[in-house]
């Protein structure tokens, strides 16, 4: 048998309740303008999240398509997307679509939003046509076009983050930077497998640094204003 | 929640009748200014006001104020910091709050002196447990940490709290 605390028997004090002129300004600030909306639910708001991924490697696939891109690369690159978007289903499903409190524990939830972009970058490698030194990529043409390729992936998950942001505006005040975070790695993986159906260099290190790292970077972006955005 | 979301003033009075005695006493213990809580007490509702809208639906209510109320707090401690010092309406600075001295001579009293003595992490953890009750993964969740942290905080402030009550029950 446990043995009971004796401060357990303690005359804990019991919660004060404010004043009188407090509570009514209160009550006058929060009935006011109470016209009826509804709560969306965070099933909903994940449904919404994984249209939004479809819609954005949908117009890329459109534009690779405009482009005359190589039919096995669009491909190759719509399987890929095909197959991540399980993984971020079942990502957003863990991590983000029950409500704040009866999410899974913040360790696993970062490490979600860790692990998943550096398997990005094994698949990255894995799936790369061609290998070169990282000296000849780094000089000419190649590298011009990475930073292009790179600076568009980069604008189109920023966009796509900030409107997840603010799809999910205020629902988190108890792990905002964690599901900012995983917000960031939606908006980044989006915009990545989306450049990967429109981009025509299929080479490891362009699809390194041109793909992987805006991913990991949205990631670590998305923490940092999930923090000022998801906390209400 | 969903009723007062829905736009029923009857449903605020009720929410607010069911989680202000909390609030207020988790900022009083924080802020240990009833003026202080207060204001910091009409800042989260005005919060939890303006966000009635994106609370999803099933989160425990509680918690989730608790944790807005913990950032206002927060906030306007680091605002406070970066301030200089305010003077009183009458123009001297303000005078800190009295030490009160002495042996109480009632057990309730000792016990929120000696809550007020505990360091900040053990006095949060255990007015969130002990006091406004909610449970250890609740108020990690709040806390922002670990439950085996929470549960070392209210474990090494519930030692802090025996040692200070037993100088008062045997009074030298």
């Amino acid at each position: 048998m446990s043995e009971r605390d004796p401060l357990d028997d303690l005359p804990w004090p019991s919660p004060p309740t404010p004043c009188a002129r407090v509570s009514g300004a209160i009550h006058q600030t929060c009935t006011k303008n109470l016209a009826g909306r509804s709560c969306k639910s965070a099933q909903r708001r994940t449904a919404v999240t994984l249209l939004i991924f479809a819609v954005v490697v949908g117009l890329f696939s459109w534009r690779a398509v405009a482009y005359d891109i190589p039919e096995g690369f669009i491909r190759t690159g719509l399987l890929g997307a095909l197959g991540w978007s399980v993984v971020l289903t079942v990502t957003l499903l863990f991590g983000l679509a029950s409500p704040p409190g009866r999410r899974p524990k913040r360790l696993v939830r970062v490490a979600i939003a860790a692990l998943v972009p550096i398997v990005f970058f094994v698949y990255l490698t894995n799936t790369a046509a061609a290998h070169v030194a990282f000296g000849t990529f780094a000089q000419g043409a190649s590298a011009d076009h990475a930073v292009r390729c790179g600076a568009i992936c980069f604008g189109v998950g920023a966009l796509m983050s900030a409107g997840l942001m603010l799809l999910w505006r205020r629902t988190d005040p108890l792990t905002p930077g964690t599901s900012g975070a995983l917000v960031g790695l939606v908006g980044g993986m989006g915009s990545a497998l989306g450049m990967g159906v429109a981009c025509p260099s299929h080479e490891a290190w362009h699809l390194c640094v041109s793909h992987g790292v805006v991913v990991a970077s949205l990631v670590v972006l998305g923490a940092a204003a999930g923090r000022r955005l998801l906390a209400p | 929640m969903e009723a007062y979301v829905g736009g029923s003033a009857e449903a605020f009075s009720h929410l607010y009748r069911r989680i202000s005695p909390s609030l207020m006493g988790y900022l009083l213990r924080l802020t240990r200014s009833r003026v202080r809580a207060e204001d910091l007490l009409q800042i989260t509702f005005s919060k939890i006001h303006r966000a009635r809208e994106s609370y999803l639906k099933g989160a425990p209510v509680l918690p989730w104020a608790l944790a807005i109320a913990r950032r206002s707090f927060l906030d306007e401690r680091r605002a406070a910091k970066s301030r200089s010092e305010e003077l009183s309406p009458d123009g001297t600075l303000p005078e800190p709050p009295p030490v009160q001295e002495g042996t109480p001579n009632d057990v309730s009293v000792a016990l929120e002196r000696a809550l007020d003595a505990l360091p900040e992490s053990y006095r949060e953890a255990i007015q969130l447990t002990k006091i406004s009750g909610l449970s250890i993964a609740e108020a990690a969740s709040v806390l922002g940490a670990t439950e085996t942290a929470v549960k070392l905080r209210v474990h090494r402030g519930y030692n802090l709290l025996r040692k200070e009550l037993e100088r008062f029950a045997r009074p030298a």
